[in-house]
């Protein structure tokens, strides 16, 4: 442990990761944190073969993609530190860290910021009750460490993480009493809900879950339908005896960090929450300071580390302008890639939350 | 857009090889309608039978008279999308190539629970085959045997439980009563 | 609970070591360097904590140390979050008082 690094990315996902592994070939003392005791971010709790083209690891599991990605980093020139937070930025250069015995700084004049996401939760009566999770808590349960939460689950939300977490679930032997979507339209993509709906398990779109009743934990859900502006339609209730309801109702970008560190941030739909403004390198309003991956707009881990790599390919070329042609080569590649992996009509939502957000050097 | 509404997706949006109905080899049925950022079917053909143009998001094209029926794509489909399909399998069935990622797998020779596009059950068929391989990642293809009017409909089955090694450990014991019930055995 | 049997996951490893701990003075057991939480859920209890304000049951909510839903009170030091701390041998976990006690000795 040193106190100054060329590179200092906070965050060891599939973007921070990435970051890691692109920075690596240019340059040395480069200072990877994560708050967790393992690195890999939410890879390592994705047993499901990825999309996405042989760059992006398509067909292998996120669990091997985690490993893979750590497999490659150079340990000689990425230092990695787990179980550290990072709990505030001052400009120009120093990041403050903490364990559990000590609080300390860091300096570097480059910050990628790969600090993903947090779970949402929606309103509805007892949605505090123990047996109430959000998605990303029972994949660490199940995948991570071989426990379920419960023998049967509702699931709310049918976006990818919706249906991919109804399929893990299913995988572990727990039954899926249904996958309630409030828009009239399955979110996720159609070969996930097809592979659940053989499986024999239902999806209510136009529906809304309404409450959770239990002693101690989950014992019964109620849902019901709702209208186009998701008010709930009297008389139409649906009640299912589960001991667990999943939540999977979307997520924010955890910007905290950014926002403290004083980057422009602006708030976009699209893109799920407060983000920074950023340019094609993922360079946010203050200059040395990058983001990265879900902090930069809620999208799919094959995006976060192409955005990882194109931020630590950047710091890197600002610290020692590398060959020029390999430079152009490396970003249009990435360039071709993000913008290839954003068409079709589930990318729509990606490219036009980032015009919002798009800064022009 | 119904497929959007059900999750169910409509076998007549998939393309068929002329004639399906009187081959007598396996073809794939490629159940990807959607345009969604994925390519491995079009770099795992040795036979370059299934191909992606332009962008990532288009549809995976094939070329059925390329195809050896080798079933590589089904075990490298991120989407569980593929199936391959043999018509006239026997003189009696159809069979179907499926991914199959649950436990209990089922084994050479055992009757299993058929189970169409919908989730409904449709009667028996009879395992013919289990194919596991390193390149599928834990993937195991199952063959299995399908009355002939039902090979377009069946997409899934369900191995019917034996007893041994499933379901779960219910710890929900204290570390006492474990001890003493170990005692006690 | 925990599951025996998986298409793409093992957990039967012999590496793993079992440890006992203790939750409001009963003894349980579970695999060391779980997380706390995780070896609760396996033995049934998923309550973890009571609300401060409204005294309302809580339960694992993030399991990735963001919601302090599942803080409790390890070896005597409050605000623990369970979810992402590490089981040991012979760890004495307990509900919090509300917000939670100091400790008596702060060694």
């Amino acid at each position: 442990m040193k106190d100054n690094y060329n590179i200092v990315i906070v965050g060891g996902g599939p973007a921070g990761l990435s970051a890691a592994l692109e920075a690596s070939k240019y340059t040395d003392k480069i200072l990877l944190i994560d708050e967790n005791l393992k690195a890999g971010g939410q890879l390592i709790k994705q047993t499901h073969k990825f999309f996405g083209s042989k760059n992006h690891h398509a067909s292998e599991r996120g669990i091997n993609i985690a490993q893979e990605l750590i497999k490659s980093i150079d340990s000689d020139k990425v230092e990695f530190l787990s179980g550290v937070s990072a709990s505030g930025f001052y400009k120009p250069h120093t990041l403050l860290l903490e364990d559990k015995e000590r609080l300390y700084r860091v300096n570097s004049d480059k910050f990628i910021f790969a600090t993903g996401a947090s779970e949402n939760i929606i309103p509805f009566v007892n949605n505090d009750l123990p047996g109430v999770y959000g998605a990303g808590a029972v994949q660490t349960l199940m995948n991570l460490y071989g426990v379920v939460p419960g023998k049967r689950v509702l699931m709310i939300g049918a976006g990818n993480i919706g249906l991919i977490v109804s399929y893990q679930l299913f995988q572990c032997g727990v039954e899926i009493a249904g996958v309630v979507e409030a828009s009239p339209y399955i979110g996720g993509y159609s070969v996930h809900a097809a592979k659940l709906r053989r499986m024999q398990i239902p999806i209510y779109t136009n529906h809304s879950i309404k409450a959770a009743y239990g002693d101690e934990c989950v014992e019964k859900a109620v849902i019901a339908e709702v209208d186009s502006r998701w008010n709930i339609i009297k008389n139409t209730e649906k009640e299912f005896d589960v001991d667990t309801i999943c939540l999977a109702v979307g997520l924010t970008p955890s910007t905290e960090l950014l926002s403290q560190a004083g980057c422009d941030m602006v708030y976009v739909r699209e893109l799920c929450g407060y983000v920074p403004k950023h340019d094609k390198f993922m360079e946010t309003s203050i200059s040395g300071v990058f983001v990265a991956g879900d902090a930069s707009g809620i999208e799919e881990a094959s995006a976060a580390m192409l955005e990882g790599r194109m931020a630590g390919l950047k710091a890197c070329y600002d610290i020692e302008k590398f060959n020029r042609s390999e430079w152009i080569n490396s970003i249009s590649h990435i360039e071709f890639e993000l913008k290839s992996l954003r068409s079709g009509p589930h990318g729509e939502k990606a490219v036009n939350g980032k015009k919002k957000i798009d800064i022009q050097r | 857009m119904d497929y959007k509404k059900t999750g169910i997706i409509d076998i007549n949006k998939v393309v068929l090889p002329q004639n399906w109905e009187e081959l007598t080899r396996f073809f794939p049925v490629i159940e990807c309608i959607e345009k969604i950022p994925c390519n491995p079917c079009s770099w795992c053909c040795p036979k370059e039978a299934i191909t992606i143009q332009g962008d990532i998001t288009n549809l995976p094209e094939i070329d059925f008279d390329k195809c050896t029926g080798c079933a590589i794509c089904a075990g490298k489909c991120p989407g569980l999308a593929i199936f391959l399909v043999n018509p006239n399998f026997d003189e009696q069935y159809s069979a179907i190539i499926m991914p199959y990622e649950f436990r209990p797998l089922p084994v050479e020779n055992q009757k299993v629970t058929l189970i169409d596009r919908h989730g409904n059950e449709r009667g028996n068929g009879e395992v013919v085959k289990i194919r596991l391989s390193s390149a599928f990642e834990k993937t195991p293809l199952v063959t299995v045997k399908v009355p002939k009017e039902l090979i377009m409909e069946i997409r899934h089955i369900r191995a019917i439980k034996k007893s041994g090694k499933s379901g779960f450990r219910d710890s929900g014991k204290t570390w006492e009563e474990q001890l003493a019930q170990q005692v006690a055995n | 609970m925990r599951f025996l049997d998986h298409p793409i996951l093992d957990f039967n490893s012999k590496d793993k070591k079992l440890v006992s701990f203790t939750f409001e003075g009963k003894t349980f057991n579970g695999y060391e360097g779980e997380p706390i939480a995780a070896a609760l859920h396996d033995n049934g209890i998923k309550k973890l904590r009571i609300s401060p304000k409204l005294k309302r049951n809580r339960g694992l909510f993030c399991a990735i140390g963001k919601c302090s839903s599942c803080l409790m009170k390890v070896d005597g030091i409050p605000n623990i979050r369970t979810c992402t701390e590490p089981l040991k041998q012979g760890m004495k976990v307990e509900y919090q008082n509300i917000k939670g006690d100091l400790p008596e000795v702060m060694s």
